[in-house]
């Protein structure tokens, strides 16, 4: 039933493409006053305070490095494209510039991020300064060849702290003052509430590329922030949009998920309004022309709702590595550890990787077992000591036996 | 779960396990050398595939593609907290560990003899061996960068324990008009494909210096490669019979032109971009070298 509805799309959607590419001049007239640019079967949003109008579906370049999948999604009115030097470690921003060296620079939106040391982490360098930024940006304006990106971001700050950085927030507010950079942001994956608010707090950023999809424990407090910062007029856009169903993003290990799954997750992603785009990442022709074609029916249905509502639960068994336990343990266990082991024993009955986390670790007692009562409150409410003290068994079974 | 059930689980965990041998892998912390001048900062670190984006967010997700199992990375920090960081992949094969070693292959950079091939650019120093991609960062290192990477990287090659060969694959690309360093492995979604896996590439010049790429699929057995041409046909409106010798020139939608031949369980094809002029002795070099 649900493929049926997907044909519908797709077969909706190019015969829409096929009106499209046809030229305006075959189009109704109502069509004609829409500017050239904009597609008649798009959805558009602005992007808060930039003024920018994008498709809600954009392009993230970080699985490929196949330029005609870059060209094919240009070509079907994709008009937005996200890299970061970090992707294929430079060659995805060269690929993009190669590719967009002869188009109108109004055509399309290049986004991409400058990674520093310690922003991910919140390990920060003392001695760091503005310049060390502007010269990895540097290295990637000469990747890229263009004369300006549209949005640059740091990449992958974690914290108010690192957000708020000073040496790389007066870095990126020089590089826009030259015009190297239209507007700045923030990309995070992690405490994404907090870093929404410190880059309203900054006055400064204009974007914030936020991991965001429905099986994000706190996905509900990640939601208020992006309301928030939509209010302030920072510009929201959405990442890991799928990586709640194909997992790696919310703890669990990677897996093969469904069209009918990836859809409800875009839909899902794009039901918030205050989210101006999403940026999946494509490897196939397949996959770019059925997310084109959400757009053309963005309402989720009964059987789409149920499908990621069963995810969401799954995801209940995943701990969410947010590592606000670790402190709270008198003993000082890596729970975060300890609960991962967990997830790949229970979740994904892989034995193997679970006695290899566990080792990770190199424990020697376990300490819950002098604790008579475990203070550890786990924000998704896991019973942490009977959890460690069911995955610590493992420890007994000789390696040899477990694949 | 109930441990009950965790028990019976484990049960059946064990008896299969009896006809199997585990995979062995070194001991992490043997892999990190001392660096004279440096200190260990920290411990070593972690990384597994669910995981891994929390450390190199959205590439995590190339790795990935390329079979990563594992990451153990460790810390070094001079007087002056300037920094060298040693993150030492692992992708399970030598052809996972080269493909994904050749997709962050720099252009423009320093090639050297340490374990497969290194690249070196000031700051970065990546090389791939075994199932292993090894990439050396520098911060701040001055003048020293060079000396302090390069002999980083050849005391972890030498820990490492795994052989110094590429992947056999890349041997059947004749050397005529190659193109130096810029073979690649594509391990899923060639050319946007879902059906075209395995396939490693290589860049050619033709005779008025244009490039062109190579490719070969490796497909698991002649079923699957019959299959794969199918579907291909079926995608790109395709109504050649490609299955029959010689090499066939298909108008892809889009890809454009190419070149295509089938050998027992490889397809062998070329990218042929508009002007350019391909020796197909090249490829039928490569055809007759296949088994």
């Amino acid at each position: 039933m649900q493929e049926n509805t997907m044909d519908k799309n797709r077969r909706r959607f190019l015969k829409i493409s096929i009106a499209g590419l046809a030229g305006a001049s075959l189009l109704p007239s109502c069509i004609k006053k829409m500017p050239v640019d904009e597609k008649p079967n798009f959805v558009y949003r602005t992007l808060g305070k930039t003024g920018i109008k994008l498709p809600i579906v954009s392009m993230g370049v970080m699985n490929t490095m196949n330029p005609k999948l870059v060209e094919a999604a240009y070509n079907a009115g994709i008009k937005h494209f996200d890299t970061a030097a970090l992707y294929g470690q430079g060659k995805s921003e060269g690929m993009l510039g190669e590719f967009f060296k002869d188009k109108p620079r109004d055509s399309f939106v290049l986004g991409t991020k400058v990674s520093m040391p310690g922003i991910m982490f919140g390990t920060l360098n003392k001695n760091a300064k503005p310049q060390d930024f502007i010269n990895e940006f540097d290295k990637g304006m000469k990747r890229i060849g263009l004369d300006y990106v549209d949005i640059l971001y740091l990449h992958g700050p974690g914290s108010r702290e690192t957000t708020l950085f000073e040496p790389y927030l007066e870095a990126m507010k020089q590089v826009k003052k030259e015009g190297r950079a239209r507007f700045i942001g923030i990309s995070t994956h992690q405490n994404q509430a907090e870093v929404i608010r410190a880059a309203i707090e900054s006055k400064a950023y204009d974007v914030a590329l936020v991991a965001y999809n429905s099986t994000y424990p706190n996905v509900d407090e990640i939601k208020k922030a992006i309301a928030e910062g939509a209010k302030a007029g920072l510009g929201i856009i959405g990442m890991k949009t799928v990586a709640g169903v194909v997992g790696g993003g919310f703890g669990g290990p990677p897996k093969k998920a469904s069209e009918q799954e990836i859809t409800a997750a875009i839909k899902w992603s794009l039901e918030n309004e205050n989210v101006t785009t999403i940026i999946p990442g494509w490897q196939t022709f397949d996959h770019l022309n059925s997310t084109i074609a959400v757009m053309g029916d963005l309402k989720m249905t009964l059987a789409e709702r149920s499908l990621l509502n069963n995810i969401n639960k799954q995801a209940g068994l995943f701990c969410y590595q947010c590592e606000k336990c670790v402190p709270q343990c008198p003993a000082g266990q890596h729970i975060p550890t300890f609960m991962r082991s967990y997830m790949y024993a229970h979740g994904y009955k892989n034995m193997q990787m679970a006695r290899i986390t566990l080792d990770s670790m190199n424990l020697g007692k376990i300490a819950c077992e002098d604790c008579d009562t475990c203070k550890v409150k786990c924000v998704k409410g896991f019973n942490v000591k009977e959890k460690i003290m069911d995955i610590a068994r493992l420890r007994d079974v000789p390696t040899d036996f477990l694949v | 779960m109930s441990i009950k059930r965790f028990s019976v689980m484990m049960f059946a965990v064990i008896s299969i396990a009896l006809t199997c041998t585990a995979e062995k892998t070194p001991d992490v912390k043997s892999l990190f050398p001392d660096i004279e001048g440096f200190t260990r900062s920290n411990d070593i670190v972690s990384y597994r595939p669910d995981n891994l984006f929390e450390y190199i967010n959205g590439a995590a997700e190339l790795y990935l593609m390329y079979d990563f199992s594992g990451l153990n990375l460790q810390q070094y920090k001079d007087k002056d907290e300037n920094t060298i960081t040693i993150e030492i992949y692992d992708q399970k094969t030598v052809n996972n560990s080269f493909g994904i070693y050749s997709q962050e292959r720099p252009y423009e950079c320093e090639y050297l003899d340490i374990g497969v091939q290194a690249t070196y650019m000031e700051g970065y120093l990546n090389f791939y061996q075994g199932r292993y991609y090894v990439k050396i960062a520098g911060y701040n290192l001055g003048a020293k960068d060079r000396e302090y990477l390069t002999s980083t990287a050849k005391k972890v090659s030498g820990l490492l324990r795994e052989e110094t060969t590429p992947p056999a694959m890349l041997m059947l690309f004749p050397e005529k008009a190659k193109v130096a360093n810029r073979e690649e492995y594509i391990p899923k979604d060639f050319l946007g494909y879902s059906f075209f896996e395995k396939a490693f590439t290589a860049e050619y010049q033709d005779t008025g210096a244009k490039s062109y790429k190579l490719f070969i699929i490796e497909t698991p057995d002649r079923a699957a490669l019959e299959k794969s041409i199918e579907e291909y046909k079926k995608a790109a409106n395709i109504k050649i019979d490609l299955l029959k010798d010689g090499i066939h020139e298909v108008d892809d939608q889009y890809q454009g032109k190419l070149l295509i031949s089938v050998k027992g369980k490889y397809i062998v094809g070329a990218l042929n971009p508009e002007n350019v002029k391909i020796d197909q002795s090249i490829i039928i070099q490569v055809i007759s070298s296949l088994k």
